[in-house]
């Protein structure tokens, strides 16, 4: 394998495990804070990338699609923990995920009839539809850098607002243990309904971002859903710190071994059976990663302090 | 010295920056009720769960009948003769009250691992689980739900479930916790009944009820224990009086 | 103690006396395709009840289940596809692999509680999930097309044959639950569930009871699976798919998680829904009559907030119990 193949993979690796922190990020809050086991949020990210491309094909603006996408999401989490979700927090775990069960059904439902059960398919404008040379000779699409750069703007921030602000103080404290902070007499409500609207929305944006490159069609999101569970699983539940590492960690293990093990496979068995064999044990490498993490250390990797 | 069922040797714990047990060290004598007592805070409840196995000392050692128990699993203790109540009664509440004191039979019988037999309507673990029950005398609440119990009900049927192993040891914590004044003379009577039988290490707050039972006191402040005795030696200690008995009444 | 059975499960006696008699009524109105609707009722009830011993009676949201319904089902696919036709060797096989299997998962999953254990118990089944599409050889993605197994004495391609050697097999998983609810072990069991340190505090070590269970519930959906594979003459991947897992959830908690029949009465509303919703959309709204879902999602969550207990809790008495009581 070259060195600049596998240099194009890291990067892969970076963009896929960027957006994983991006849907990530909310979720750790919603099941460490909330102790809520909220599994439709990969309908977050399906909402996101068809309200995205759905106005880009209507405007023909790729910037305008994300700018009326985002406010949509935001939306949506918020009426959703309004009318439903608030209603679970203190029921167990089992109820909670049945009812989000029952609410990814209602959702790729309400999806495939409003648009159909086809992929959805817009492009990026042109000024993104380049390549960058990230070294001499290694050229590398300039979208995916976009997507890799606003990750990381929207981690720095979302690590900003945790660690410096007071709200941030309130939701670490919360994070670490939920009884206190009902003690401190915080607005409990508020803070979940904001948490939940902008966990949504961080999904969203990551269901924006990766329209363009993959298919946008009813059920995109629950594969996410179900890596970035393991992201969190991984990281700690509640950790924002840890879910950032364990989604680089996920995306890069995930990306590369679906390159790397069909190459290696092909060495002792015959290409068409490395082929196939090699993208499903590299899935299935991400699960036992995860497995191996939890059986050494049952709380993550970084559970939060005081957990 | 007489013959001690329980040694703790310099017992420590810390949670963070907080000392919660001291370098706390303890005999308590067979037979006798022994009344550990202090503030609220004071690390009581946390050096119970050290004894019992729901936490592990950073350092020391816990000796139960001279064997070496610091590492033992909570389950591990229960069968060696540790019984325990808890301070938020601790009783299996989706079942009646019979039913709770045979599972608690069961348990005793160790022949747990029988798959076909069912276990509610057999004949001697019902007489077990009433035999059980009339220990702490309640064995007419027999057929009550445990979640229609009033809470001194269920604070009794905790003490029974902790005697049905027939332990060396039981670790009552705050038995009268939120019990009416007639739960309260009545448990006080029960638990007078068992001098004798086995030993009780006893968390009160109730200070009447501790002297009327207690042989011997021991005050822990702030995770240490500053003073151990018969009740007149500690209601005649000055330490004691100045740290605990003065200031909280 | 069979009479003793007779009266205390009655619910599960009517329905399984209904489903004995069921081909006698599609064969008078000629409704041949229920019988295959009801075929596919007992396999997904089976699994469910064999789910709920650690969902329902031990408190474990064991998130990958299906899991083991699929190694069932490979376990008849791979053994025919090398030769070995005989059923009763395929449902051996299923039984001792699901069994070592259900025993290493229990034993790394349980080591973890709440949202860790649901999460772990999904990773397990999604690594089950992908390694069997990664297995080529075996169909991968595209699933493995097999013929119904060889039970000696019993040709599955005879009408009917398929229809009761499942639900024989039914009968008997439901009288090893109604034994097991009401054992020593089950009321351990279900202690356990009620209150995990009182029964640590009686001198046992919870972990043994719920490893147990979980090798017991892993050994039933093993068995499902290995007759689904006949019932459906196909096995893939698909069959273990985390929303599978999902819906032997949705179909305990819609029958009843603390009843023995409450799975199986959650399995026929829950197929009957799928089988009548969309037939009831057309007529309604004939253009969303695929769409069925967009109805059953908000029915789930309506089950969730407002139907404590299930179908059976509120069929039944009015207070949801241990099935262990004397009075279910």
């Amino acid at each position: 394998m070259t060195a600049t193949l596998l240099l194009e993979q890291v990067f892969n690796g970076l963009q896929a495990g960027i957006t994983l922190f991006l849907i990530a990020a909310g979720l750790t809050l919603i099941l460490g804070i909330m102790d809520f086991v909220f599994l439709a949020h990969g309908s977050q990210v399906m909402i996101g990338a068809y309200a995205a491309s759905a106005v880009t094909i209507a405007t023909n603006n790729f910037y305008l699609g994300i700018l009326a996408a985002i406010p949509i999401t935001f939306f949506c989490g918020y009426l959703l923990e309004w009318l439903i979700i608030r209603h679970l927090y203190r029921r167990d775990h089992m109820d909670q995920v049945l009812a989000t069960f029952g609410l990814i059904l209602f959702f790729n439902e309400v999806i495939r009839i409003t648009f159909g059960p086809a992929a959805l398919f817009s492009n990026f404008p042109p000024s993104l539809a380049g390549f960058i040379e990230i070294l001499p000779d290694t050229p590398y699409p300039v979208f995916r850098i976009l997507i890799i750069l606003v990750g990381l703007v929207c981690a720095v921030a979302i690590h900003l607002f945790v660690s410096r602000t007071r709200v941030g103080a309130m939701v670490r404290a919360g994070a670490s243990n939920p009884e206190m902070t009902a003690a401190l007499g915080i607005n409990i409500k508020i803070l979940f309904r904001f948490i939940f609207a902008a966990g949504a929305t961080f999904a969203g944006l990551a269901g924006m971002m990766i329209g363009p490159l993959t298919s946008v069609e009813p059920g995109m999101g629950e594969p996410l859903l179900i890596l970035s569970l393991v992201v969190i699983i991984i990281g700690g539940i509640g950790s924002v710190r840890g879910a950032f590492i364990a989604a680089i960690i996920i995306g890069l293990v995930d990306t590369i071994g679906r390159v790397m093990l069909p190459m290696l496979f092909r060495t002792f068995m015959s290409g068409p059976t490395a082929d196939t064999a090699g993208p499903a044990l590299a899935s299935m490498s991400v699960y036992i990663l995860m497995a191996v993490v939890l059986v050494f250390k049952p709380t993550g990797l970084f559970p939060p302090k005081g957990a | 010295m007489t013959s001690s069922i329980l040694e703790l040797r310099s017992v420590k714990k810390k949670f963070g920056a907080l000392t919660a047990t001291d370098d706390v060290s303890l005999n308590i004598q067979k037979g006798e009720i022994h009344a550990l007592i202090g503030p609220n805070g004071a690390g009581k409840t946390t050096l119970i769960s050290q004894i019992f196995g729901n936490l592990t000392p950073d350092s020391g050692e816990i000796l139960l009948d001279g064997k070496n128990i610091t590492n033992t699993s909570v389950s591990d203790r229960a069968i060696l003769g540790i019984g325990r109540s808890f301070q938020i009664s601790n009783v299996l509440m989706d079942f009646s009250v019979l039913e709770n004191a045979i599972v608690a039979k069961i348990s005793h019988s160790r022949k747990t691992f029988r798959f076909f037999k069912p276990a509610f309507n057999d004949a001697d673990l019902i007489d077990g689980g009433l035999a059980i029950l009339k220990r702490v005398g309640i064995e007419h609440m027999s057929d009550r739900h445990v979640s229609d119990l009033a809470h001194g009900e269920r604070r009794l049927l905790e003490l029974a479930l902790a005697l049905a192993m027939q332990p060396v040891l039981v670790l009552l914590d705050e038995p009268m916790a939120g019990a009416g004044p007639e739960d309260t003379v009545f448990m006080t009577k029960v638990i007078a009944g068992l001098k004798g039988d086995t030993t009780i290490l006893l968390i009160e707050h109730d200070m009447d009820v501790v002297f009327q039972l207690a042989e011997r006191i021991s005050v822990l402040v702030e995770g240490a224990v500053i003073a151990s005795g018969s009740p007149n030696e500690i209601s005649n200690n000055t330490l004691v009086r100045e740290a605990y008995l003065g200031s909280d009444e | 103690m069979i009479l003793d059975l007779l009266k205390k499960f009655t619910t599960l006696w009517v329905i399984l006396f209904l489903l004995a008699l069921f081909p006698i009524f599609t064969a008078a109105f000629d409704l041949p395709f229920w019988n295959d609707v009801v075929m596919r009722i007992m396999l997904l009830g089976m699994a469910a009840m064999g789910l709920n011993i650690v969902f329902g009676f031990g408190g474990m949201v064991s998130f990958g289940h299906a899991a083991f319904m699929g190694i069932g089902a490979y376990c008849a696919g791979i053994s025919q596809y090398y030769g070995m036709d005989n059923g009763w060797y395929q449902l051996l096989i299923s039984v001792i692999t699901c069994g070592i299997l259900g025993l290493v998962i229990g034993f790394l999953a349980l080591r973890t509680s709440g949202i860790y254990f649901i999460m772990i118990t999904l990773a397990f089944a999604q690594m089950l999930y992908f390694f069997f599409v990664s297995l080529e050889q075996f169909g991968g993605d595209d699933g493995l097309i097999m013929d119904r197994s060889d039970f000696i004495f019993i040709d599955l391609y005879e009408p009917l044959r398929l229809y009761y050697l499942i639900f024989l097999t039914l009968v008997f998983v439901s009288i090893v639950l109604m034994l097991l609810i009401r054992s020593r072990f089950g009321v351990i069991l279900q202690a356990i569930k009620s209150n995990e340190n009182r029964v640590e505090a009686m001198g046992l070590n919870p972990l043994k009871f719920k490893i147990t269970g979980y090798v017991i519930s892993a050994v039933i959906c093993g068995v499902s699976g290995c007759l689904f594979a006949s019932w459906q003459e196909f096995v893939s991947p698909d069959i273990m798919h985390w929303t599978r897992s999902g819906d032997l959830m949705i179909i305990i908690i819609l029958g009843g998680l603390t009843y023995v029949a409450g799975p199986l009465v959650g399995a026929i509303v829950f197929l009957l829904l799928e089988e009548l919703l969309p037939d009831l959309l057309h007529v309604v709204f004939p253009s969303i009559a695929e769409n069925w879902m967009i109805i059953f999602g908000p029915l789930l969550i309506a089950v969730v907030l407002f139907g404590k207990g299930g179908l059976m809790g509120v069929v039944g008495n009015r207070f949801t119990r241990p099935a262990a009581r004397k009075d279910q």
